[in-house]
């Protein structure tokens, strides 16, 4: 499989998948995952990719008009697998299933009261359990999963893993890419590790030669932490939320104070209410009750989306003076790379840089580390640490078990 | 914000589940209304104002009316220079009377919009194109413009406290709407050719829109008087 310039990304891959085997594709960043997975899907021509040799899908080549009808697929990006407006229409549409067994499905999946709400007003894990449910409900012949428990929390990636096994036992075949090679331990048949464009098929999770470092990676390794001036740049006291078309309040009762220099995290699960808070703090939405009061001049709110924060064409542009930040963020190598092109963790580390270059006391990030792979979240958690070393106070919205390593303190929501 | 609030700030309605033919009927008929007067509109106007409150959707009704009072200022004002212009007498009457005029024929339209069935579209749009892809179009539309509106509230927000110019954040819009597009493209590639438009009605929806025309008609007949 060739990419742009006819860089080789893999090479020699040879395998054979059969109907209700779980294939867990791993490797790490940039080592052809998605990629392998696009050539399956034959969404391979949207990307300039060009394959050499031969695939078959359920004995069809891999042209969407003849495979539509045994593949489901969920890309990266879930929620541009979801083409209508509102669940239940999405699963209505494109599955033979009744309004019954919908709901059967949703209840099993924790998405029930989510049928009619607007699919945009869905969050990450929300949507990609939606697309789970379509596969369940679609019975499809074979199922390709790209990084489904990237944005999921730990409770809902279990959920996952389970429905997974049950897509098995119904006769699917499911292949997934995913870094949680504890989470699919005793559930996949065969692993595909890619490296270095080579393909070796493992016999289980225990095989895979990264599997020690990725546990390494989500080890309790504590960053080194700074002494806090105690100064206090934001109190939030009694803050209550109410969203115009709810009835009921998505944040009730948030308190708590950021102090300079610290990391400061809001935990909790999809759908509580973190990045409303977020936005509350940062005084975009006003409080129906209690009050936010700010001591610092200038901050920055880098949404879940890093992308949207970005305002200029290049790294360079955007950085503007503070090129040092590209060489301390690992940016340097990209700095004239347009922002179009850039993965999703060199877009996330810029978009802090550039926030911090602007507003060095106080930043808020909503999801930091919301899927990306171990190696790219712990280079932002890097990046916060770094912040955080030089005095900016950062109060962080995220469901991710990452922020262990970095947050000073936790507020539960 | 106001046109993303608005339009998209509920999910699936009862509203939305009525049929396209009474929001058209409707929709002519407050046409022919609006040219005969304000007073005429006043029964249609509690008829879509009633249709909110039934299937609780109430806080459409402020940001409805916020954003069609945009036309209504617009061309009462309009009025009023032009007379001022031309020496002629001012009448407030008068101009009160082209606000209400344009404010429920514009609240009118909007109506048509919440309460558009995407689904008896999508159902429609299938059956005479014999596309499914076509067919998926009302349902994309709408899925990719609230999404878009989302989006780019969001990045105003960010590039507001950021500082940046709005040619600048508009520019970016570009270059993200390209993004999503790409994005469903690989998403929804293996899904269209197997769409199933499924028109989807309810009951209570269909009575209400039958209380709609029937003010409508009401109206147009004392009009006529």
């Amino acid at each position: 499989m060739y990419g742009v310039r006819n860089r080789c990304i893999l090479k020699n891959l040879s395998l054979d998948i059969s109907l209700g085997e779980v294939l867990l594709v791993v490797g790490r960043s940039g080592s052809g995952k998605t990629t392998f997975l696009r050539c399956l899907a034959g969404v391979a021509h949207l990307y300039n990719l060009r394959i050499e040799g031969s695939i078959r899908v359920c004995g069809y080549e891999p042209d969407p008009s003849k495979i539509a009808r045994f593949v489901t697929y969920v890309p990266q990006e879930p929620w541009a697998s979801i083409a209508c407006p509102y669940p239940f229409t999405e699963l209505l549409s494109f599955t033979q299933a009744s309004m019954k067994d919908i709901e059967i499905v949703a209840k099993e999946l924790g998405i029930y009261d989510k049928l009619f709400d607007s699919s945009t007003n869905l969050s990450a894990g929300e949507i990609q359990r939606i697309c789970v449910a379509e596969a369940l409900l679609s019975k499809k012949k074979l199922v390709l999963l790209d990084e489904v428990s990237a944005y999921l929390d730990s409770e809902n990636r279990r959920r996952i893993a389970k429905l997974v096994d049950e897509l098995r036992k119904s006769g699917s075949t499911v292949v997934v890419v995913d870094h949680d090679l504890e989470l699919w331990r005793g559930i996949v048949d065969r692993v595909l590790y890619l490296d270095g464009g080579e393909a070796i098929v493992l016999n289980s999770v225990d095989e895979t030669p990264i599997y020690e470092e990725i546990r390494r990676l989500y080890k309790f390794e504590m960053f080194r932490r700074y002494t806090k001036s105690g100064e206090i740049v934001l109190e939030a006291r009694d803050v209550w939320y109410r969203y115009p078309d709810s009835d009921r309040f998505v944040v009730s009762g948030f308190t708590a104070d950021a102090v300079e220099g610290e990391i400061l995290w809001i935990r909790g699960g999809s759908g509580r209410g973190k990045s409303t808070i977020l936005k509350l703090l940062a005084g975009i939405y006003r409080p129906s009750r209690g009050y936010v009061r700010r001591y610092v001049e200038k901050l920055q709110l880098v949404p879940e989306n890093p992308f949207l924060y970005l305002s200029n064409p290049t790294p360079r542009e955007e950085l503007g003076s503070r090129i040092d930040l590209a060489r301390e963020l690992d940016l340097i190598d990209v700095l004239d790379t347009p922002i179009a092109l850039l993965s999703s963790g060199e877009r996330r580390r810029l978009a802090i840089a550039s926030a911090y270059a602007r507003a060095s006391r106080l930043l808020l990030v909503d999801e930091p580390c919301i899927g990306l792979d171990p190696w790219n979240a712990r280079r932002v958690l890097n990046v916060l640490d770094t912040l955080r070393s030089r005095g900016c106070t950062i109060i962080v919205a995220s469901h991710s078990r990452y922020l262990e390593l970095v947050a000073d303190r936790i507020v539960e929501v | 914000m106001f046109v993303s609030r608005s339009l998209f700030l509920y999910g699936c309605t009862e509203l939305r589940l009525g049929t396209n033919i009474a929001t058209a009927m409707h929709l002519v008929a407050t046409f022919v209304l609006a040219s005969r007067g304000a007073p005429y509109l006043a029964l249609p106007f509690l008829a879509v104002v009633l249709c909110y409150v039934a299937t609780r959707s109430y806080a459409l009704i402020p940001y409805a009316l916020l954003l069609a009072s945009i036309p209504g200022v617009w061309f009462a004002v309009s009025r009023f220079i032009v007379d001022l212009a031309l020496g002629m007498q001012c009448d407030p009457l008068s101009y009160a009377s082209i606000y209400l005029v344009f404010v429920l024929g514009a609240l009118n339209t909007l109506y048509v919009l919440h309460a558009t069935n995407l689904s008896e579209l999508c159902y429609v749009v299938t059956k005479l194109t014999k596309s499914r892809e076509l067919g998926l179009a009302p349902y994309l539309l709408w899925r990719v413009a609230s999404k878009i509106f989302k989006d780019v509230s969001e990045m105003l927000y960010a590039h507001r406290l950021k500082g940046v110019e709005v040619w600048k954040s508009l520019g970016m819009t570009f270059v993200w709407g390209e993004e999503v597009s790409k994005l469903f493209t690989e998403g929804l590639l293996l899904k269209a050719p197997l769409f199933r438009a499924k028109a989807i009605y309810s009951r209570r929806a269909l009575a209400l829109q039958s209380l709609v025309l029937l003010l409508d008609t009401v109206s147009i007949l004392l009009s006529t008087r």
